[in-house]
C-alpha cells in the first residue's frame, strides 16, 4: 500500500494524530532508550505520519559559543526531535530534504543538505533525531520500504512573540544614579509592587546607561509540546558592543534560550523593539490568530530592517501588521497605542489609543493658572494656561489626530478586527521639538506607553507613567489626569504611576520603554495555529 | 570703566575666529578655540584686577559675545559649585539616539553662559546639537548668541537646529533668526526657519517672507511655510496658498488644504479643488478633502 504525504495546506491535517505520538517527545531524549515513550505506534501509524515538528536548534546548551546547530556534532540535546520508526517496520530506504534539517542516527549523522539518501535495516524498533537548524526551517523525509512509501513533511517551530496578558515571570531595567540623572524612585516602586524577587535592576554604568532595555530585545518563545525553548529576539538598534548590544548575551542568555538577531542594514529609530509588540489573540475576518499579531510601526518610506521584517512574515502565526507610525520623532507604535486586559469585554481586552480631543477636554477644565512645574525645563510651559492658549500647538494636535491617528485606528480596527467598542480613547497631546523637524513627541507623558504586568492570578498591573500634571507637591491623588486614567481603565486591572519623569519621558520615552518582561508561554501554535500555517 | 585692553580680550576670546581688530597685538595674543578657551575662561576668573563692576559693564555691551564672556567668568564666580556640576553634565542619549540634556534643574537661566561657554568650547556635532537644544529651556539669555551663529556657523544640522530653536526667542532675536534662516542656502534650515514661524509668538512679522517660501523648491519649505501661514491665520495669503493645492508633494497639499480652512473654512469648502483632492492618491489629503465637503 502506498501512502503520499502533502505539503501545505493539508499539511495540518495530521498533525493532530502526530503529535501525540511524536511531539510529546520533543526534547525528551533521555525516553529514547524506552519504549514506554512509544507504546501505540504501530507501523501502520508510521506510514500515516505526515508532519513532523521540532524546535530549532539555536541556543547554546554547551555554552561553547556557537549556537548548537553550527557545532554539528553527534552530542545528545534536548532541542533534537525524535522521530520513532516502530519494529516491524524493517528495511528502509530514507531520503531528506531541506537546508536547515538533519537527520542523526545511532550517534551519527545519517542525513543533511548534501548526504540526502541513506538505508537503514533490519526490524528493530529506531530513533531518528531530527534537528532544525532555523525558526520554521522546513524539510522533507521520505521513506520507503517492505512496498510502502511516505513522506513526512518536517517543520521547525516558528519564532512566536509574547503579547501582553501572558503571565508575567520578571521584569528587567537597567539602574542609572549618575550625572544628575536617577530612576532609583521608580526602581524601588517597581520592586514594591511587584516583589524584589520579581525585578532586576542592572547597573546603567555597564551599558552605557542606556536605559532603553525594551528597545534592545524582545522575549519570545521556539515552541513544541514541552520544549519550551526561548528565544530573545536581539535588535540592530545598538551594535559592536555599544550601549546595551551585549546585554541579551550577557544577562539573558544560557541553555534553552536562544539569542538570535534577525536583519542587517543601518539601523533607524524603528529598528527598536518598542516599535516591535504583538496584540492578544484577535480574530479577523473568521480567522483566528489564537498568539495574536506582531506588529510594529512604519511606512514605505520609513521602517524596520526587512531582513527583520521579512523574517517575522515567514513565522506565518502571528501575521504581522504595519500601521503608520512614520509622523512619530521616536517612530514606534507603543507612543500611542497598546492593548490593555479588559474583563468586560467579549473579546478580552480593549485597545488604548491616544485622543487629543480628550487632552484638550481634559486641560480646558482645568484652572489655567495651574502650575505645573515639571513641564517647565522640558516643554517651555510653566501653566495649564500656557497648553491651552497655544493656538499652534493646539493646531499641530488637530492635525495629529485627524491625519495621522485616526487614520490608524481605521488600520488597527482592519487589521485586528475591532469595532468602536473595543477602543478605549485616552488624553494624549503632541509637541514638536526642534531637533525632530516636524515628527511628533508626547508632551504629556505618554501613559499609553505602558507595561503590563500580568499575574498567574487573572490580575493585570498597568506600570504607566506619572503625567505630573499638577503642582509640585500635590500627590497624586490631586492629578486630574490620573483621576481621568482611572475612570477609563476597564475592571480587571489596576494602574501604578511611576516616576519616570527625567530619566525616560524627556528622554522621549515613558516605562514601556525603559523595562523589559519575561513572561511565561501563550497558546500552543501545534494545536491551536496549524490553520495559519501555509499562507505565507 | 573696564579696561579697553580686557574688553577687547574678552571679546576676541568669544570671537571664535579671526578678530575684527587683527591688528590688535593684545587680540592676537588672546584669541583662541576649542578647549584653550576653558582655560583662558579659567584664568580670568581668577583674575582679580577684573573686577565685579568691570564684568557688569561688559554684560551690558551690544556684542553678545563680549556679554556672554563676561557673564559666564560672573557665574563661575558667583555659583562655583553650580558650574562645577554642569560643566561636566552629560547629555544621555533619547530613545531616537540624539543626546539630551535632562533633569529639573535644567531650567535655570544662570546656566545659560555656561551651556552657551560649552557649546562654543565642544567638539563634535551631536553634543553641539544637544547644547543648542538646551540653552532656550534654561530661560536665561541665549538668542542673541543664536543669530549670531546662525551667521558664522558652517555645519548646516547646526543652523537648523538654532533656525528652530528661534521660536522660543524673544521679538527682536526671533524675527532676525527665523529671517536669517529663511534667506539660509540650505533648504533643511529654511524648513526649519518656516516651521518656527508657526511657533513662534512673533511669527505675524514675517508674513511676507513665509508667503515668499511658498514658492520655495523644497517641498519641505512649502509645506512648514503654508502650516505657518495657517496657524498665524494669515488671511492675506490665502490666494497665494492656492496653486499648492496642486503641488505635486502630497504633504505640501495636506498643510495647504489645513492651512487654508484654518484662514477661512467657508472660502475653503467651495474651493473648485476639493472635489480632486477628495480623491487624491495620499489617503491623509483625501480624507481631509472629504471632511469639507
Amino acid at each position: 500500500m502506498a501512502r503520499t504525504s502533502h505539503s501545505g495546506p493539508s499539511l495540518a491535517l495530521l498533525c493532530a494524530l502526530a503529535l501525540p505520538l511524536m511531539a510529546a517527545n520533543c526534547g525528551k531524549q533521555d525516553d529514547t532508550s524506552g519504549e514506554t515513550g512509544h507504546t501505540g505506534i504501530s507501523p501502520s501509524d508510521f506510514w500515516e505520519i505526515e508532519s513532523f515538528y521540532g524546535a530549532p536548534n539555536i541556543d547554546d546548551d554547551d555554552e561553547n559559543g556557537t549556537v548548537d546547530w553550527d557545532d554539528a556534532v553527534a552530542t545528545v540535546d534536548n532541542d533534537w526531535a525524535e522521530l520513532v520508526i516502530p519494529a516491524g517496520v524493517g528495511d528502509l530506504n530514507l531520503g531528506l530534504t531541506g537546508e536547515s534539517v538533519r537527520v542523526w542516527f545511532d550517534g551519527a549523522l545519517l542525513l543533511d543538505a548534501t548526504t540526502t539518501s541513506a538505508s537503514l535495516t533490519g526490524a528493530d524498533a529506531k530513533t531518528l533525531s531530527i534537528e532544525f537548524g532555523e525558526p520554521v526551517a522546513q524539510g522533507e523525509l521520505s521513506f520507503d520500504g517492505g512496498g510502502d512509501s511516505n513522506t513526512i513533511a518536517l517543520m521547525a517551530a516558528p519564532l512566536t512573540l509574547n503579547h501582553h496578558f501572558q503571565v508575567g515571570t520578571h521584569l528587567w531595567i537597567l539602574s542609572v544614579n549618575s550625572m544628575g540623572y536617577s530612576n532609583a524612585s521608580m526602581v524601588t516602586d517597581l520592586e514594591t509592587i511587584l516583589g524584589s524577587d520579581r525585578v532586576t535592576a542592572v547597573a546603567g554604568t555597564g551599558y552605557g546607561n542606556d536605559v532603553w532595555v525594551q528597545d534592545e530585545f524582545e522575549f519570545g518563545y521556539r515552541r513544541i509540546a514541552d520544549n519550551d525553548g526561548e528565544i530573545i529576539v536581539d535588535s540592530i538598534r545598538s551594535q559592536q558592543g555599544r550601549y546595551l548590544d551585549p546585554f541579551p548575551e550577557e544577562q539573558l542568555q544560557r541553555p534553552d534560550v536562544a539569542v538570535g538577531t534577525w536583519g542587517s542594514s543601518t539601523p533607524n529609530s524603528l529598528d527598536s523593539f518598542g516599535n516591535l509588540e504583538t496584540s492578544p489573540p484577535v480574530t479577523v475576518d473568521g480567522v483566528e490568530y489564537p498568539l495574536g499579531r506582531i506588529y510594529y510601526g512604519g511606512d514605505d518610506g520609513l521602517h524596520p530592517s526587512v531582513g527583520l521584517t521579512s523574517f517575522l512574515q515567514s513565522q506565518q502565526v502571528q501575521a504581522p501588521v504595519r500601521p503608520d507610525s512614520s509622523w512619530l520623532c521616536v517612530g514606534h507604535v507603543d507612543e500611542f497605542f497598546t492593548f490593555v486586559p479588559d474583563s468586560s469585554s467579549p473579546k478580552g481586552f480593549t485597545l488604548l489609543v491616544t485622543d487629543v480631543d480628550l487632552a484638550w477636554d481634559l486641560l480646558d477644565s482645568m484652572d489655567p493658572s495651574t502650575e505645573i512645574p515639571k513641564y517647565t525645563s522640558a516643554h517651555h510651559v510653566s501653566t495649564i494656561g500656557d497648553l491651552v492658549d497655544d493656538q499652534a500647538l493646539r493646531d499641530l494636535n488637530d492635525d495629529i489626530q485627524q491625519d495621522e491617528i485616526e487614520r490608524v485606528i481605521l488600520d488597527l480596527k482592519a487589521e485586528f478586527g475591532l469595532d468602536d467598542s473595543d477602543i478605549t480613547r485616552v488624553p494624549g497631546i503632541w509637541e514638536e521639538n526642534s531637533w525632530c523637524r516636524n515628527y511628533a513627541l508626547a508632551l504629556i507623558p505618554g501613559l499609553v506607553n505602558l507595561a503590563v504586568f500580568t499575574e498567574a492570578t487573572g490580575d493585570h498591573k498597568l506600570l504607566i507613567a506619572d503625567p505630573f500634571l499638577r503642582d509640585s507637591g500635590e500627590d497624586q491623588s490631586t492629578d486630574p489626569y490620573i483621576a481621568l486614567w482611572d475612570s477609563l481603565m476597564p475592571p480587571g486591572t489596576e494602574s501604578f504611576y511611576l516616576d519616570n519623569w527625567d530619566v525616560y519621558h524627556e528622554g522621549w520615552g515613558e516605562v514601556h520603554c525603559g523595562t523589559n518582561i519575561h513572561r511565561e508561554v501563550g497558546a500552543d501554535w501545534w494545536t491551536d495555529a496549524t490553520h495559519l500555517l501555509g499562507g505565507e | 570703566m573696564m579696561p579697553r585692553t580686557l574688553m577687547i580680550s574678552l571679546f576676541a576670546l568669544a570671537l571664535g575666529a579671526a578678530p575684527a581688530l587683527a591688528s590688535d597685538a593684545r587680540i592676537a595674543d588672546a584669541w583662541m578655540a576649542g578647549p584653550q578657551r576653558a582655560e583662558r575662561v579659567q584664568s580670568l576668573v581668577a583674575d582679580t584686577s577684573l573686577t565685579g563692576a568691570d564684568l557688569a559693564e561688559a554684560m551690558t555691551s551690544a556684542d553678545w559675545r563680549v556679554r556672554q564672556q563676561a557673564a559666564v567668568v560672573q557665574g563661575w564666580r558667583s555659583y562655583p559649585e553650580l558650574y562645577a556640576d554642569f560643566s561636566v553634565r552629560q547629555a544621555a542619549p533619547t530613545r531616537t539616539g540624539m543626546l539630551r540634556f535632562r533633569g529639573s534643574e535644567i531650567a535655570d537661566g544662570r546656566l545659560a553662559p555656561l551651556f552657551l561657554e560649552r557649546l562654543l568650547q565642544e567638539p563634535g556635532v551631536a553634543y553641539e546639537q544637544a547644547l543648542i537644544e538646551v540653552l532656550p529651556r534654561t530661560g536665561g539669555d541665549w538668542a542673541d548668541a543664536f543669530v549670531g551663529l546662525l551667521q558664522t556657523e558652517s555645519d548646516v544640522g547646526m543652523r537648523a537646529v538654532l533656525a528652530a530653536s528661534m521660536s522660543d526667542a524673544p521679538r527682536k532675536q526671533a524675527v532676525a533668526g527665523m529671517r536669517l534662516g529663511l534667506e539660509d542656502a540650505s533648504a533643511q534650515v529654511r524648513g526649519e526657519a518656516a516651521r518656527a514661524a508657526g511657533w513662534s509668538d512673533h511669527g505675524d512679522q514675517l508674513i511676507a517672507e513665509l508667503m515668499a517660501a511658498l514658492g520655495d523648491s523644497d517641498a519641505y519649505v512649502r509645506a512648514m511655510a503654508a502650516r505657518s501661514l495657517g496657524t498665524k491665520r494669515a488671511a492675506v495669503a490665502f490666494d497665494a496658498l492656492a496653486p499648492l493645492l496642486r503641488d505635486g508633494d502630497a504633504d505640501v497639499r495636506l498643510r495647504t488644504l489645513r492651512s487654508m480652512t484654518r484662514i477661512d473654512s467657508e472660502a475653503m469648502a467651495v474651493r473648485p479643488e476639493l472635489s480632486d483632492l477628495a480623491q487624491d492618491p495620499d489617503e491623509r489629503v483625501a480624507r481631509a478633502a472629504q471632511s469639507l465637503r
